[in-house]
């Protein structure tokens, strides 16, 4: 069977209502709007994936509330913020269904997501507009995967250790709901993109949430897009040359130029996922038969 | 089983800087009334060796300029001449995946073809069409045949010619290659040029050795990330594991297992020897395949086995794996199929130089 993918939608209860049976990501930046949305989605036979929220203020402005318990969230924001207020609802952020992004353009956000990890919230980078730090970032994944204290996941770094098959290519773009293997953007005008940059762009593959069949994957578009990452090879451009394409694929070669640590901080990534694999084969309890 | 080295046509849509076969031959194609002939002839051979199998592999030229109608004559001359003995022939294609389309993978389907053997170039215009070799066209008629490969399940694997103009890049490359095909499917095989090195690719064999030795400490520390990569896979298997896996230019038995049908029906050793001109069987329109396959010339292949391990190979501990190598290699460098290929050196290089040193395995050349 086909398999289908996850809507990435606006909040927009006239396009919700038309899916049926999908399964969804809402983007919003009302935190207000929060259980309604999820109220709504799901009553209308579809399936609430995660609300992806953009924080415009600091995180620690957010109002984190009792109502949001069980409902999947994810909140992208650009600062922290005070921790003092953030440790006042610490365990109320601890028990809710919510993951915690920090922009990369903040030195000080690397360690902000050091801090909300080692306090037990679930947290990640986003990238930003700026020259990514490789090196922070570096010191980040080195926490995630190595560190023997306790603490939270850290995305990318989590998912890409725990999907890492060392003789295949594992693409976090999914963290970001941005992979076009699970993911599909629409907006409210049901125009279909791939990724988020390609909706906002205008670079649509369909329109209309009746071309959202099993169909789509044998769409001329989808196919183009999906193997948009053989222009690196046809143009023989660097990432294609690059030994950590495998858990990269070029995301970054916008900025390699003037940038340069990211084949670092990769080839590193791919090692952190060699010893994490090697920690699990090690760790594997026997199964016992049972029964 | 036997081997069929099928070359139905000598055409092909790329000009690739190490290969000689269109500019040196005027490219010919096989009558349909001559394939149909070798079909009856394929049923002759099988219906007098009740247990024997034959593989046909497809080569070329490209292959897919023949059309999608001609390899549907093939399976209709396969159902009506061989009936009874159909269930043991083996299909097997090497293409340039240019040409490439669902209706020939409809077809390869029915064949019971699920994987096709390739080759790639990722330094420019070592491979496309024309003069000037436009390998961004070619390259990008490529991909699209390696989606279509998998979007329909088939398996593929490619060879990649190291030539001169690799040696700058070894680890490059090898990322390049790796990356295209994540999981390996690959051999990095040597150049090999028979007459005037025009184009300035040939190889020394330490320079071989040493395009190899340049990746190999990054694959043995990260084999598993690369499974399958050829020679290296093949080392670690023969001398790490004991196993015994080698090319046919390596098996030392290629003797009666092998044969070679080029357009006109002429029939040779091989692929390279059909190409090359340089042992001939007769042609098929004029002796049966059973005939061609018991060759008298072809006992030579098997004496050369005792000649060298008597001579020139007598107490080299990689005979196991190597059998002197291919007796072609023997006859470029001395009209003889009777000595050790000329290529003998590149792997003890490699072996003695990287392959123990890096592995810690136990140095065969010291021990004996």
């Amino acid at each position: 069977m086909m398999r289908e993918h996850i809507l990435v939608c606006p909040f927009d209860e006239n396009l919700i209502a038309k899916f049926h049976n999908k399964r969804i990501v809402v983007n919003t930046s009302v935190f207000e709007e929060i259980p309604h949305i999820c109220q709504f989605v799901n009553n209308n036979q579809n399936h609430l994936h995660c609300i992806a929220i953009k924080q415009n203020n600091s995180l620690a402005s957010t109002p984190f509330h009792e109502s949001w318990r069980g409902i999947p969230i994810a909140i992208f924001a650009d600062q922290m913020g005070s921790l003092k207020e953030i440790l006042q609802k610490l365990q109320l952020i601890r028990d809710l269904n919510i993951r915690i992004f920090l922009n990369t353009d903040l030195k000080e956000n690397f360690t902000n997501i050091h801090i909300l990890a080692s306090l037990g919230i679930d947290s990640g980078v986003f990238f930003g507009e700026n020259n990514i730090d490789w090196e922070a970032m570096n010191d980040l994944m080195t926490y995630t995967v190595y560190s023997k204290v306790n603490h939270a996941s850290i995305e990318p770094f989590q998912f890409t250790v725990n999907n890492y098959n060392p003789a295949r290519t594992t693409d976090f773009s999914a963290v970001y709901f941005n992979n076009p293997n699970s993911y599909l953007h629409i907006d409210a005008n049901e125009n279909i993109a791939i990724t988020k940059e390609d909706l906002i762009n205008g670079k649509y593959i369909a329109k209309g949430i009746e071309s959202l069949t099993s169909d789509i994957f044998e769409d001329e578009k989808y196919k183009e897009a999906l193997h948009i990452w053989q222009e690196f090879f046809l143009k023989n451009d660097g990432c294609a040359f690059c030994q950590a394409w495998r858990v990269c694929m070029g995301k970054f070669s916008y900025s390699i130029e003037n940038n340069p640590g990211c084949t670092k901080f990769f080839v590193d990534l791919m090692e952190a996922s060699d010893h994490f694999l090697a920690v699990q084969h090690k760790n594997r309890r026997k199964e016992l038969w049972q029964p | 089983m036997a081997t069929i080295i099928f070359k139905p046509t000598e055409k092909c849509n790329s000009n690739c800087i190490y290969c000689d076969v269109v500019t040196r031959k005027k490219p010919k194609t096989m009558s349909l009334e001559l394939l149909e002939h070798i079909f009856k002839n394929i049923d002759e051979f099988l219906k007098s060796k009740p247990k024997e199998r034959i593989q046909l592999i497809w080569h070329g030229g490209e292959p897919l300029l023949l059309g999608e109608d001609y390899f549907l004559k093939a399976i209709e001359f396969q159902n009506k001449f061989c009936p009874k003995t159909k269930h043991r022939i083996d299909h097997a294609i090497q293409s340039n995946l240019t040409l490439l389309n669902e209706r020939y993978l409809e077809i390869f389907k029915s064949m019971g073809i699920n994987q096709i053997g390739t080759s790639f170039e990722p330094l420019p215009n070592m491979r496309g069409p024309g003069t000037k070799r436009d390998s961004v066209f070619y390259n990008s008629q490529f991909m699209k045949g390696i989606n279509l490969l998998e979007k329909h399940n088939f398996g593929w694997g490619f060879i990649y010619v190291v030539t001169k103009r690799s040696l700058e890049r070894p680890l490059d490359i090898f990322f390049y290659l790796s990356n295209l095909k994540p999981t390996g499917g690959f051999m990095l095989n040597p150049v090999l040029v028979y007459g005037d090195d025009k184009h300035n690719i040939a190889l020394t064999q330490e320079e071989y050795a040493d395009f190899l030795g340049a990746i190999f400490p990054y694959w043995w520390k990260h084999r598993d990330r690369y499974p399958h990569v050829n020679p290296f896979k093949m080392f670690v298997e023969n001398i790490i594991e004991n196993k015994r896996t080698t090319g046919c230019e390596d098996t030392g038995n290629c003797a009666y297992g092998h044969v070679y049908l080029g357009p006109n029906g002429e029939a040779s050793q091989c692929g390279r020897a059909g190409d090359w001109d340089i042992i001939s069987y007769g042609n098929i329109k004029e002796r049966s395949l059973i005939d061609i396959m018991a060759d008298k010339q072809r006992q030579q292949f098997i004496d050369r086995n005792d000649i060298l391990l008597n001579g020139e190979c007598k107490d080299c501990p990689i005979w196991d794996f190597c059998h002197g190598g291919c007796p072609l290699d023997s006859f470029i460098k001395n009209k003889s199929f009777m000595h050790r290929t000329n290529r003998c050196e590149e792997k003890k290089i490699f072996l003695k130089k990287y392959f123990f040193p890096i592995t810690g395995a136990k140095n065969m050349f010291d021990v004996r």
